[in-house]
């Protein structure tokens, strides 16, 4: 969440993008289209013609140097600076301001958002459900808005993570004595699939205990099913 | 013997704010609806900062490269690669380069222009969802709906999360089941887990389960 000119972004790409189609498909047409590279051969020679007269015409009378390359110069100059800024407006739209109250006889009431930041994290960090909360404040239509990150411990349901950050959020907004808008985003955890294999699961078997690889496809299994409640599938026994 | 009723205290007397009520808009007001529509449609599309920014600084790099070309044309220095003026002969001839070369070339820079036009037109949607709150605008990773479902799926068909496959999409959530050798996997019993877990998280747009148990089991699963 930030206040990045998506539409800027957007037409940028989609200007740059249409040149480089454009280039391409000349580059392209001159070997396809024999037409075009005539033309091209017989127009080509005039244009640099035309170039090198108007090198010569605007000439400065001092030093016998065109200004059209100066030109140049200064254009890629204010072309540089302006992609610099483009760049550096990518991001932003945080802010510090929570609430402002309306001012008093006594004065002015400011909550920092640090208040919330702090109050949400504190009391999001201690559960289970997630293994990261972050909290930051931001600015969307001039108004304050709460953004909470959490990265939720892998296979916990996103609505339980939702009810938890929602209770959160409604002792703050008693707390605030206001309700102020949040924003929650829930990402994947940290512990990955693939390393949070379960421990090896208790034997039922009688038998002497056998390493799992020499175990054949049809035989009694090394393991049972966990819920003896319900009709434990019968492993099928070889003949 | 009158009894004169004092009148009870709360309520007779306002009590003198310490803090001005504080003026804020409802919380599911109209404008907090719109912050919040806002919100969803920003983080659930790809603001395309990383090619915006790309693009800038390869044409930045470009004009200061030609930049230096052309002072050091103007002073009369040798070109780091080409002089300005013999890159503009070389395209007013361009007639005569290989054809294959040019053809390449072309073929090239189009293709790209083609790929940048598509990320600027296309919607450009994240893998996440949106989920129902009465009190904040909550946007969900396909991740986490991914891990919950493996989880949900593996329990219900008494499985290693490992022998279970899940992948979300925008409007599908696809579960591949390995079964145990010898054993089957009860295909009841897990569609209806994961429906429950689907449900259970009332995610946007809404995910269609799709349920594949595996013709092969695994040994030891």
């Amino acid at each position: 969440m930030n206040a990045t000119n998506r539409v800027l972004n957007r037409a940028f790409v989609l200007v740059i993008g249409l040149l480089s189609l454009g280039l391409g498909a000349v580059a392209v047409a001159l070997v396809a289209v024999p037409d075009f590279l005539r033309g091209w051969e017989q127009t080509a020679p005039s244009v640099t013609g035309t170039l090198s007269t108007v090198l010569a015409d605007t000439a400065l009378a001092g030093t016998g140097m065109s200004w059209v390359p100066l030109a140049g110069l200064a254009a890629a100059a204010v072309l540089v600076l302006t992609l610099a800024v483009f760049i550096a407006r990518q991001g932003h739209g945080r802010t510090h301001r929570l609430i402002t109250a309306a001012p008093t006889e006594d004065g002015t009431t400011i909550v920092d958002g640090a208040v919330a930041e702090q109050m949400l994290t504190a009391d999001l960090r201690e559960r289970a459900e997630f293994d990261a909360v972050a909290v930051s404040t931001h600015e969307v239509h001039g108004a304050p808005v709460l953004k909470v990150s959490a990265a939720v411990r892998h296979g916990v349901a996103a609505r339980d993570a939702i009810t938890v950050i929602e209770r959160s959020v409604h002792g703050l907004d008693s707390l605030l004595g206001a309700e102020i808008p949040v924003l929650v985003q829930l990402n994947g955890g940290t512990g990955s699939r693939r390393s949070r294999r379960r421990p090896v699961r208790p034997s039922v078997s009688t038998g002497p205990s056998v390493p799992a690889h020499a175990v054949p496809a049809h035989s009694e299994p090394a393991h049972a099913v966990p819920a003896p409640s319900a009709a434990a599938p019968q492993p099928i026994r070889p003949s | 013997m009158t009894r004169t009723l004092t009148p009870s205290a709360p309520g007779s007397m306002p009590a003198r704010q310490a803090v001005a009520a504080l003026q804020l808009r409802h919380p599911m007001g109209r404008s907090t609806r719109s912050t919040y529509k806002r919100l969803m449609r920003r983080e659930t599309q790809s603001s395309r900062s990383a090619v915006a920014v790309g693009l800038a600084s390869v044409i930045i790099a470009g004009c200061l490269y030609s930049g230096t070309e052309l002072v050091l044309e103007l002073s009369g220095r040798p070109p780091l690669l080409a002089a300005p003026s013999d890159a503009v002969r070389t395209v007013s001839q361009v007639n005569q380069i290989a054809p294959a070369i040019l053809f390449t070339f072309g073929l090239l820079v189009a293709v790209t222009g083609l790929v940048l036009v598509l990320v600027a037109v296309l919607p450009g949607r994240r893998a996440r969802h949106q989920a129902d709150s009465d009190r904040a605008a909550v946007i969900v990773d396909d991740e986490v709906v991914t891990a919950a479902l493996t989880r949900k799926a593996a329990a219900a068909a008494r499985l290693d999360p490992t022998n279970v496959d899940v992948s979300v999409s925008r409007h599908n959530a696809t579960v591949r089941i390995t079964p145990e050798s010898g054993t089957a996997t009860n295909r009841f019993t897990a569609a209806k887990a994961i429906a429950e877990a689907i449900a259970y998280d009332a995610l946007r747009p809404p995910l269609e389960p799709t349920v594949v148990i595996e013709r092969t089991g695994k040994v030891g699963a």
